[in-house]
């Protein structure tokens, strides 16, 4: 659905995006996850048609989004990550000026905000102030007012930052909804743990630049090649070790009474074919398993491993 | 269309809301008033010793209340012109605004008629102060309607620039500080360029009246909005605009087409360079840093 390639923003002298590329396909929701600074909302802006990139295309269904700002708007829903909240304003008269704001006036324009203030369990605090309102619900009525429009591709710039338990629920079902209904999202944080559950597709960025990027699971199997092999042997260790040594996959050999830790870079194919020479020399295996990795630690690799590169 | 922009009602809406236009309708009305009653009062104590009523007062009386007026609704105005788009920005509520189908024109018409709003409403709250100018006659409602007519048209001038400056700026400091400048500058500069040949002692006239083409730099004047509300007070009062007296206090200059239609031409003039601010004000939203 939405195709980004060789994407470039420069600030004065200074590059913020550097041919970044990334895809989102439809119901996927995307977190875009990255270090302060690394470039993410200015993404988000040029994808929400606040800011104008340098050079590269945005493609959404396949045709160019960038020169037709209407249909861009139209399309994408966006929600900076300081919410853009009138605090002098009641909830109701904050959706009154964003359905106005998209032609959507009187009865017609109350009816589709207050489905949605009901949709984000705000519609008992519709004649609240917003400056009354906690951060948690304040987001949720952001959430509300994005989504007036129905767009397809849904911008939310760190959101997940100070999310109160409720809210956490609240935008995790609204996700799983809107994901099922068809719309991508695309989720920037550095919040790490939060995106574990709220993503399908992740995007590991930094320096302007996408490291990684694909369905979650995808791109946990691919840099977990790089964790630790563990295997406990109840029997025949030393003979475990003579066959691990052979293998050319192995980089590194680490034992401790039975507990023995490798460094292999074999893939799930090469583990299995492993597993079944070691258990076919009569070695007894209790036990053999990758390491798992966590979003935290997948980060922490893909960054270092570019910083190595650098 | 403008009661359904709704940039213009959400402006309505905070605007009223806040303390600050409180303190605005406070102090602005307390200091007509305060004013408006001294000059009452002296009138009054004129008319004890005598028992006449000097019209010629009453006329002063009006002219220095909607000079004072005026002179404070521009700053008013400017100050609320100047923070109403670089404010949006400061309080992160802009890029908000800027991923709705809101066009750049309608958050530029929408700020407009919110400040041009707050300055009748002023207008309005002054009556009852204003209305002292009717306890003897000499002044019509008519009259007091085209002096708020002119307040208003030349507020929409001078908001322009303050709109203008406030779309650049990403700090409501800067842009009311820029606007103050201009006001300033679009003000004392023409005055004091019309000024400046005897300030300098180089032109000390020395032809009889009517003798000579009015000199080109007091053409600025045109830009200022301050004497083009002193040409319509004074054509009310005096039954012509006063331009050429103000003019002639050290010259000889004969009328021409402009200084006889004075009001309508820096009317014109104003209205222009409030259309190239609006323009440029524009760019200023539609431009992505």
């Amino acid at each position: 659905m939405l195709e980004i390639n060789g994407l470039c923003k420069f600030f004065g002298g200074e590059c913020a995006l550097d041919n970044f590329d990334m895809e989102v396909g439809q119901g996927q929701i995307f977190g875009l996850i990255g270090s302060n600074g690394c470039g993410k909302t200015t993404v988000i802006k040029i994808l929400a048609g606040i800011l104008t990139p340098d050079r590269g295309k945005v493609r959404i269904d396949g045709k160019p989004i960038l020169a037709d700002l209407p249909r861009l708007k139209q399309t994408v829903g966006y929600i900076p990550a300081h919410f853009g909240t009138y605090p002098n304003l009641k909830v109701k008269e904050y959706m009154e000026f964003f359905a106005a704001s998209i032609g959507l006036y009187g009865l017609k324009g109350r009816d589709r905000w207050e489905s949605l203030l009901k949709r984000v369990g705000m519609q008992e605090h519709e004649d609240d102030f917003v400056e009354s309102l906690s951060r948690g619900m304040k987001q949720r009525i952001c959430l509300a007012r994005v989504l007036l429009h129905n767009p397809r591709l849904l911008l939310l710039d760190e959101p997940v930052a100070g999310m109160d338990p409720v809210t956490r629920s609240v935008v995790k079902g609204m996700m799983k909804q809107l994901k099922e209904e068809g719309m991508a999202v695309v989720i920037s944080s550095n919040v790490l743990t939060e995106m574990t559950d709220l993503c399908t597709h992740i995007g590991i960025m930094d320096r302007g630049q996408m490291l990684i990027q694909g369905e979650q699971t995808e791109v946990f199997r691919r840099i977990n090649m790089s964790n630790l092999l563990h295997m406990i042997i109840l029997e025949g260790e030393d003979q475990a070790v003579g066959i691990l040594k052979k293998d050319p996959y192995v980089k590194s050999i680490s034992i401790e009474g039975h507990h023995i830790v490798i460094q292999y870079e074999g893939d799930e194919q090469d583990e299995s074919n492993l597993l079944s020479f070691l258990v076919g020399a009569g070695i007894r295996v209790q036990s053999f398993y990758r390491e798992p990795g966590d979003l935290e630690s997948l980060f922490m690799q893909v960054t270092k491993e570019r910083s190595g590169k650098i | 269309m403008t009661l359904r922009n709704p940039v213009y009602i959400k402006e309505i809406r905070t605007g009223n809301r806040s303390y600050r236009q409180v303190s605005v309708f406070l102090i602005f009305n307390g200091i007509l008033a305060v004013v408006g009653l001294y000059v009452l009062g002296k009138m009054i104590s004129g008319m004890r010793w005598n028992a006449a009523v000097d019209y010629s007062m009453v006329l002063q009386l009006y002219t220095i209340l909607s000079i004072l007026e005026f002179g404070m609704l521009q700053l008013i105005l400017t100050s609320l012109a100047a923070g109403c788009i670089s404010g949006e920005r400061e309080r992160r509520t802009f890029d908000s605004m800027m991923s709705t189908s809101l066009s750049s024109m309608a958050i530029v018409t929408g700020k407009m008629a919110a400040v041009l709003s707050a300055v009748l409403v002023l207008m309005i709250s002054s009556l009852p102060v204003m209305s002292l100018v009717f306890i003897f006659g000499g002044i019509r409602y008519l009259d007091l309607l085209e002096m708020f007519g002119g307040i208003l048209v030349l507020s929409f001038c001078t908001a322009s620039a303050g709109i203008c400056f406030s779309s650049w700026s990403s700090r409501s400091l800067v842009s009311t500080i820029l606007s103050y400048s201009y006001l300033f500058l679009v003000t004392a500069g023409p005055l004091l360029l019309s000024r400046l040949p005897q300030i300098l002692g180089v032109g000390i006239a020395t032809a009889d009246s009517g003798e000579k083409a009015v000199d080109w730099y007091h053409y600025f004047l045109l830009c200022n909005p301050l004497f083009t509300f002193y040409a319509i007070v004074n054509s009310q009062v005096k039954g012509q605009n006063g331009v050429l007296e103000f003019m002639n206090q050290w010259n000889g200059y004969r009328s021409n087409i402009i200084t006889d239609n004075w009001i309508v031409v820096s009317l014109v003039v104003q209205g222009a360079i409030a259309v190239v601010f609006i323009w440029f004000a524009l760019q200023g939203i539609r431009s992505k840093k």
